[in-house]
């Protein structure tokens, strides 16, 4: 037995991995960053004072489980390009990327400067400042190294040379990217001071457990969270992100231990919860402080004091309303994998119209007869409980295609 | 190991000698501590036989070196000193096992995650406090009974409709047998609040190709049960007859079912979404006002977003079919997770008319008053037929929980376990619970949580079940039989045995140590943990202070 790739060690990844490895079967993880953990190892645990179920510990708890099991190989930085299917067998080329060590990056940006198709970008707020974008980075390791030679940090890695990997199954588990905030250049974000992205608040809370450093070192007083931006709206991000609601609703609850006298607004169209007790109507009735609006905000600006306000229309009558917050934070959705393309070509497969790959129903049915599996974000928006669920599904998927290879 | 593990009472024998390996970790903990003077340190500790450090102890060479060591000295335990339990341990424990050493005996010495907390002066003292302590730990360890259980190739899975349904395909694909313990007259087989529904006659042809692995016990109820992962007996009743099902594992997968109340309230001839879904799927003529009432009667129970979620498909559905209708949809909340929200927008494109309120709307004349939370005003709408979804209620789940001795949430559906534990998972190993009457992920919905349910169940039977290790024992001597732990334990692991004494059943206790903790005649220790254990490490810190 050949074993089983992974293409992907976040959430879905890992917990294929690691059901795979209970069952007795052993997988490669290829991820495509310098760690794994994927987009749960940025956010925060946030029950401050008591668990409020967010799940994170889910994720980031299982990662290490990872490392005691002998079944399960691990290579980061590194890209899957080719992918062939030859007799039952998949024929896999994992190529190393570059990635940026966030502990070793000090955001110089030297290597930016350095690179020669300019494939190094500043990314605000996570926690490594610089990320090389492989897609747009066209030279192996072996011809171009000027971003490696350029940083006196060494924070630059490259991983080991081209390999091929032979396995009998693909679980391909890429996950999904975040929306990026500033094409809706209304919303102020990068604009405007004090306007966030929910990434970046979890980001913050998890390296220092508080967000003043937005609100030029004072805590914030007043807090607004925007939902649905980059999901439920125009082309390219139509579907609901389904985790918004639950994440900012978490958020909220972990500012509220924080500080008693906050106020919190949200923003929103629909309350759609994830579980029982995710209801922020329930949350309102308790929290006097807490305030729902049923708008959508057509722009934040600045206004005198450098502060965020937020213009707004309600349906009760037909004034544009504006009001003032110390941070206003934008609950941005999850959009289909920007590689999802790239990957869905080099599997052959195609993609729903959303670009999200499709594990259900028909076209889920002739890849599985072919032992190739999606789970995770990639096949749709999913919560942290989900992927991990999800990546159990395709490992027992995948355990029943090799059983009947034998 | 073929060693029988001596009781948890007795003396601790002297240890033959310790191993002692230290892990620079590739210059992460060499960076912060001095590991000549913790390698002194070590080497002047009594009973220790071999020092040894490594640049990465975890890796290929220096596993072989520290297999050799562990071969050739008179060592019968060692301590790794640098990495996390964590992470490590089972490599380790599987390095002790091939050498002849058995895996209990492995003591690890937490440096790494110390040089993450403390700065360089600070983590130099405490890893030398942390080394000393580690090394009496080591040589007051004892020898865990460990044992493997059999595995029965089966499933129990109780429960009424769709889920218990896609439960049992999923396993019957991963080649075990299932037995369905079915509450109700019959498994109800649509699936209207699922995502994506279960084909007509699914259930029918599972059974034909699935032979005697696939058998459905209609109208049966649990009684209790005994047992571990791999090997559980469920006493299960139909009437007066009662009778034992041997299973490998469980999956409570349960489904809520109609209730009667906003039915009633409404006038005769309202409808549930399950028969406009056959309406639709029939292609029958519909009236000219169409609305659905996709709400709950009471407004701080559940409100089911699978309802809506429903009526947003029927609604586009009732659209294409009959686009002069109106069709209005009424609820608290519309959702529409993920891509669905393409169908909701469709809808809406469509001409279909969704309303938000937060109250149930009232009968007039043939019409309902609803009251729009955005505007605040009272709408009249038109009914000719009226669609209500009523599949609210739990069912079963009282008696199950009973059995189980599960926790039931606020609402009467199964409780979830603690989150941080795997998903669909209930507190006790080898029960695992999914369907619609659970408190489970609304998101996900109950094929998935099925599912996943059903894959791992299937992946605690295709492995291993080791049991044992540092579990908690009876001193019979000691036990007054005052059923303490019986009553404290949630995994239902210690009993009153034969000679009227509590016992533990190491296939079911976890080693959380609860019922070694109130025992109130001191009868009970946890393997590993004894008092003298605990006692003699704290003591050995107290000496560092004192020195």
């Amino acid at each position: 037995m050949r074993g089983v790739l992974i293409i992907g060690g976040g959430t879905a990844g890992t917990s294929a991995a690691l059901s795979l490895a209970e069952r007795g079967i052993s997988s490669t993880i290829v991820e495509r960053s310098s760690r794994i953990g994927g987009l749960a190892s940025d956010l925060a645990c946030k029950g401050r004072v008591q668990c409020v179920k967010c799940d994170v510990c889910m994720s980031t708890e299982r990662v290490p489980l990872l490392f005691r099991s002998s079944l399960v190989r691990v290579i980061t930085s590194s890209e899957v390009t080719t992918v062939e299917r030859d007799l039952g067998t998949y024929r896999v080329g994992v190529v190393p990327t570059r990635s940026i060590d966030p502990l070793s990056c000090n955001g110089c940006g030297d290597c930016a400067d350095a690179c020669p198709p300019k494939a190094i970008e500043m990314v605000p707020g996570r926690k490594s400042k610089w990320r090389v974008v492989t897609q747009s980075c066209p030279f192996p390791v072996e011809e171009c190294t000027s971003c490696v030679d350029v940083c006196f940090r060494d924070a630059v890695r490259t991983g080991p040379g081209r390999s091929e990997i032979i396995v009998d199954a693909v679980i391909v588990a890429v996950g999904n990217e975040t929306y990026d905030a500033m094409i809706e250049s209304r919303l102020g974000y990068g604009l405007v001071n004090g306007v966030i992205t929910a990434l970046d608040a979890e980001c913050e809370l998890n390296m220092y457990g508080s967000l003043d450093r937005f609100c030029s070192g004072r805590p914030p007083k007043s807090v607004a969270f925007i939902q649905c931006v980059g999901s439920r709206g125009r082309p390219g991000s139509e579907q609901c992100s389904k985790v918004c609601c639950k994440y900012a609703m978490k958020l909220a609850q972990s500012l509220r231990a924080g500080d008693a006298g906050l106020d919190i607004t949200f923003f929103m169209m629909d309350w759609r919860r994830y579980a029982a007790e995710d209801s922020i109507i329930d949350l309102t009735r308790s929290d006097p402080k807490l305030t729902l609006l049923r708008s959508r905000p057509a722009e934040i600006v600045q206004d005198e004091n450098g502060r965020p306000a937020v213009r707004y229309a309600l349906a009760t009558d037909d004034t544009v309303a504006e009001k003032e917050f110390d941070l206003v934070i934008l609950s941005i959705g999850l959009i289909p994998p920007v590689a999802g393309q790239d990957i869905a070509n080099s599997l052959g497969v195609r993609l729903s119209p959303q670009g999200f790959f499709m594990s259900e129903g028909n076209p889920g049915r002739m890849t599985d007869a072919k032992g190739l599996f999606f789970c995770g974000s990639c096949a749709g928006p999913k919560d942290i409980e989900e992927c991990v669920m999800d990546g159990a599904i395709a490992a027992g998927k995948a355990y029943t295609y090799l059983e009947g290879l034998k | 190991m073929t060693e029988k593990s001596p009781p948890a009472h007795g003396p601790i024998g002297s240890p033959e000698g310790v191993g002692v390996f230290i892990c620079s970790c590739g210059g992460i903990i060499s960076r912060k501590i001095d590991l000549q003077r913790l390698r002194a340190l070590a080497a002047a500790y009594p009973n220790v036989r071999d020092v040894v450090s490594f640049d990465q102890c975890c890796q290929g060479p220096a596993m072989g070196e520290i297999r050799l060591s562990l071969m050739a000295g008179d060592i019968d335990r060692f301590v790794v000193v640098g990495c996390s339990a964590r992470t490590a341990s089972d490599r380790f424990e599987q390095l002790a096992e091939s050498a002849g050493i058995c895996p209990d005996l492995v003591t690890f010495s937490n440096l790494l995650d110390l040089c993450a907390a403390y700065s360089k002066p600070e983590a130099q003292s405490k890893a030398e406090h942390m080394l000393r302590t580690s090394l009496k730990r080591s040589t007051m360890l004892q020898i865990t009974p460990r044992s493997e259980e059999e595995r029965l190739m089966t499933v129990l899975v109780i429960g009424n409709g769709p889920s218990a349904i896609t439960a049992s395909r999923s396993l019957l694909d991963e080649g075990l047998s299932v037995v369905v313990v079915n509450p109700t007259q019959r498994l109800e087989e649509s699936d209207h609040q699922s995502v994506i529904p279960l084909e007509g006659g699914a259930l029918e042809q599972m059974t034909k190709a699935a032979g005697d692995r696939f058998r459905v016990l209609d109208g049966t109820e649990v009684l209790s049960f005994t047992g571990h992962p791999g090997h559980f007996l469920v006493t299960v009743s139909k009437g007066r007859e009662k009778w034992e099902e041997a299973s490998g594992a469980i999956i409570i997968a349960l489904d809520k079912v109609g209730s009667e109340g906003l039915m009633s309230s409404y006038l005769p001839g309202t409808i549930t979404q399950e028969e406009l879904e056959a309406k639709l799927k029939a292609l029958e003529k519909l009236p000219k006002n169409i609305v659905m009432v996709a709400m709950d009667e009471d407004e701080t129970a559940e409100r089911s977003p699978m309802s809506t979620h429903d009526a947003v498909h029927h609604s586009m559905h009732a659209k294409g079919l009959s686009s002069s209708s109106s069709v209005t949809v009424i609820a608290r909340e519309f959702y529409a997770f993920g891509q669905c929200e393409v169908g909701y927008r469709k809808a809406q494109e469509m001409g279909v008319r969704f309303i938000r309120s937060e109250k149930i709307p009232a009968v007039d004349e043939g019409s309902l008053i609803v009251n729009d939370i955005h505007t605040g005003y009272d709408i009249r709408i038109p009914a000719d037929m009226i669609v209500i979804d009523n599949r609210t209620q739990s069912f079963g789940t009282k008696k199950v929980a009973k059995a189980f001795s599960l926790p039931l949430a606020v609402d009467g559906t199964m409780a979830r376990a603690n989150p941080k534990s795997r998903p669909v998972a209930t507190h006790l190993p080898g029960i695992f619970l999914c369907g619609s009457a659970s408190e489970m992920n609304l998101g996900a919905g109950p094929t998935m949580s099925a599912k996943a349910a059903a894959s791992r169940a299937a992946s605690l039977l295709h492995s291993r079940i080791m049991s044992g290790g540092n579990v908690a024992e009876v001193d019979p001597k000691r036990c007054s039989s005052c059923m303490t732990c019986v009553r404290t334990c949630p995994f239902h692991a210690p009993r009153i045995g034969k000679e009227g004494k509590a016992e533990v059943d190491i296939a079911l206790c976890q080693g959380c140590g609860m019922c070694a903790a109130s025992c109130p005649s001191k009868a009970i220790q946890v393997y590993s943990w004894r008092d003298d254990q605990i006692i003699a490490e704290i003591s050995s810190v107290l000496e560092d202070e004192g020195q």
